[in-house]
């Protein structure tokens, strides 16, 4: 008797724990889409260089993307400039996911020697009973060392924070890359001064392309981030010209009667799609760079501009007034069929492709923007218009490479045009630098080779 | 039995038959009709009455002396033949007495044998009703003992239910507040919609995170560390405190992927 209840409930014990044979499983299906927190310590550095502080650099880097609610570390309690020195216990109590740690050393000639080390807070595994004194490589992402001269510190500092962006997100970081725009001083009593300009992503380092007397328009980069094409007004009338930034060189494109404007680049670089009046209503035309023959595109008796090539270059987005109110169309190239693509709102224009396809980068206003033009993002599968600015009035749309930032021209009344940027998901709004003078019609270099 | 008696029985008889007609034949053969050897003295002494010769009475006398010896020795023959005869007939009776008593024995000792068997049969029917009646408890008692253990059993089993909805209980809530306390802390984004992640997660009892393992990757790094970050991030994670419960999160699986992104 007794040892058949033992057996029974050896049995019974069997059952109960019985579930423990098979290992819990837990599915999460929701997530946040945040910016990742990660903390950037102030780079050891022995003697400051003017105008360049590589941890602020890669602290707004990281923060304009979107992607990071990067902040520069302000504690002196934690200062590693080195993997080994990481305390790890300490910056997991801060909150954050990754660490940037480095530092600069001035070496004779005007060089520097810069070090960087990009740190997951969280090991991937645990080895407990580890000695900390040895360095866990999983934490270390990134590890690296250069040597440049001065005048490359900006560049080394941004191509840092390219590949810590690239190792976090997995995509190319576009803060190597460079902006295109005009800006327009108007002193008095002399004539307003136009400058066809390229800086940096983040609007330092600004260098002028061309000066005039007159209008500049429209800056386009080519596919090769060498040649920029633009409309200048330097002989009084509207002309199009391509001018290589490395060599200085320029070509005139079209100079015919009426209106030359809005040109845009081929994906392969050898058409450039432009838009002409010659005296009548406003047409676009496919340009041949290498045999000069033009080709018309549209021959409508509305208002046609804004030629935006499709990423198979199989088709143009352009802006049309055929509909009574301007409209986004897509014309293909092949037919010459055309379609509209936008239906809410009662403005859509200087509309673009996004890099990946899936949606028009475009200027909007409707009731969703109580009036006033933003940049916003229609979604192609769904063609909901996501709204990304919320003050002023936007201009000139343009994306990154990456399709991870727009900048575009932010209107405000009382004050001068100036350079603004908001994250694709319209996390981070930020104004750039700028000169004296309004600062319009930015356009976002493709990704720059160097 | 009887046969082997009647044999000897009619022998007797046969002999006693053939004895008497011995005897029979032998006064016949004698002038002298006497058979009582009492009688003989008396004859003798009416002769000496008539005397005639004396030598011839003598002769007659002697014969008579002679067929007297005669008569005495055939009637002590006689005599000894009766006795050897009664001898006999006594040995027969006590013979057959004695077969009359063997097969009386043996009746005896057959009855008793009869008795003896009959007694064991009834021994053993009684044994055997005995028994009957003792495996008749025992099943009783097997089944009482049987009812006994099923009700144990269902006993058991409706407290081990009860403790397994219990403990599941516990389970399913802290599952989703494991997942609602990690969830904020993964960060996601619309491109790694179809991405997925398998961890093994082990836990403290206070529901510190000791130790994070991939264990199956999604093929993007980048996905995987935020899935390992997220979970250490959310250290220490909600744990019921019975044991039982507990145990199901010492170690346990967590898969991760974003069908829902939240945008903050």
């Amino acid at each position: 008797m007794n040892r058949y209840l033992k057996i029974c409930f050896l049995l019974f014990g069997f059952l109960i724990t019985s579930p423990s044979w098979a290992i819990l499983h837990l599915v999460l299906t929701q997530g946040v889409d945040s910016a990742i927190p990660m903390a950037i310590v102030p780079f050891a550095q022995s003697v400051p260089v003017s105008g360049v502080d590589v941890s602020i650099i890669i602290t707004n880097d990281l923060y304009n993307s979107g992607h990071f609610k990067a902040s520069t570390s302000d504690t002196k309690k934690q200062t590693p400039h080195g993997v080994s020195e990481m305390n790890y216990v300490y910056w997991q109590q801060q909150g954050v996911n990754y660490v940037v740690i480095g530092s600069v050393k001035a070496l004779a000639n005007q060089q520097y020697q810069v070090s960087f080390a990009l740190i997951d807070v969280y090991k991937n595994q645990s080895q407990p009973g580890a000695n900390p004194q040895v360095v866990d490589q999983t934490h270390v992402l990134l590890n690296e060392n250069f040597t440049v001269p001065t005048s490359r510190l900006r560049p080394l500092t941004h191509h840092i924070s390219d590949m810590i962006y690239q190792k976090i997100t997995g995509d190319k970081g576009v803060f190597s890359t460079k902006l295109a725009y005009v800006s327009v001083q108007h002193p008095t009593p002399k004539p307003s001064v136009y400058k066809l300009m390229i800086s940096d992503y983040d609007g330092f380092n600004p260098q002028p392309v061309l000066i005039s007397k007159e209008p500049i328009m429209s800056p386009s980069w080519a596919p090769d981030g060498k040649q920029l094409a633009y409309v200048s007004f330097e002989k009084r009338l509207p002309a199009i010209f391509i001018s290589n930034i490395v060599t200085g060189k320029r070509r005139l494109i079209s100079d015919f009667a009426g209106i030359n404007g809005a040109p845009a680049f081929a994906p392969n670089g050898t058409q450039l799609a432009i838009v002409l009046s010659k005296g009548a209503q406003p047409n676009i035309y496919i340009a041949n760079l290498s045999t000069g023959k033009l080709q018309q595109v549209t021959r409508d008796y509305a208002i046609t501009t804004e030629p935006s090539w499709s990423l198979d270059a199989k088709s143009l987005l352009f802006t049309s007034d055929r509909g009574g109110s301007p409209q986004v169309y897509l014309i293909n190239l092949a037919s010459g069929k055309s379609q509209r693509m936008t239906f809410s709102g009662n403005y859509n224009a200087q509309a673009s492709f996004t890099p990946d396809g899936n949606s028009i980068l475009l200027l909007h206003r409707g009731e969703d923007t109580e009036g006033r033009f933003a940049v916003a993002l229609q979604d192609l599968a769904t063609n909901t218009i996501q709204v990304l600015t919320m003050v002023g009035s936007a201009q000139s749309p343009s994306m990154a490479p990456n399709g991870s930032m727009i900048v575009y021209t932010l209107q405000q009344s009382g004050q001068k045009d100036e350079l603004a940027m908001v994250s694709s998901d319209g996390r981070v709004r930020l104004t750039l630098p700028s000169e004296e003078g309004d600062v319009r019609e930015p356009s976002w270099s493709p990704y720059l080779g160097n | 039995m009887k046969k082997r008696f009647l044999t000897p029985f009619l022998f007797a008889i046969l002999l006693h038959v053939v004895v008497f007609i011995f005897i029979f034949f032998s006064i016949s053969f004698s002038s002298q009709p006497t058979s009582m050897p009492s009688a003989a003295p008396e004859q003798i002494n009416i002769v000496k009455a008539v005397t005639v010769n004396q030598a011839q009475v003598d002769q007659e006398i002697a014969h008579l002396q002679q067929q007297q010896a005669a008569a005495k020795a055939a009637q002590q023959a006689r005599e000894q033949q009766a006795a050897q005869q009664r001898l006999e007939a006594k040995r027969e009776t006590e013979r057959a007495a004695k077969a009359l008593a063997a097969v009386k024995a043996e009746k005896a000792l057959l009855a008793q044998q009869k008795q003896q068997a009959a007694q064991q049969q009834q021994k053993l029917a009684q044994q055997k009703a005995q028994q009957d009646q003792e495996n008749l408890k025992r099943q009783k008692q097997q089944a009482a003992q049987q009812e006994l253990q099923q009700k144990l059993q269902a006993e058991q089993q409706e407290l081990a239910a009860a403790n397994a909805k219990r403990v599941a209980g516990l389970v399913n809530k802290y599952n989703a507040l494991i997942l609602n306390a990690i969830y904020p802390n993964w960060i996601v984004n619309d491109k790694q919609k179809n991405l997925s992640t398998d961890l093994l997660i082990n836990l403290a009892s206070d529901g510190s995170v000791l130790n994070v393992t991939v264990a199956q990757s999604s093929g993007s790094a980048n996905f995987d560390r935020s899935a390992v970050a997220a979970v250490y991030k959310s250290s220490p994670l909600p744990v019921p405190q019975d044991p039982q419960a507990f145990a199901e999160f010492k170690q346990f699986r967590l898969t991760l992927k974003p069908d829902n992104i939240v945008s903050q």
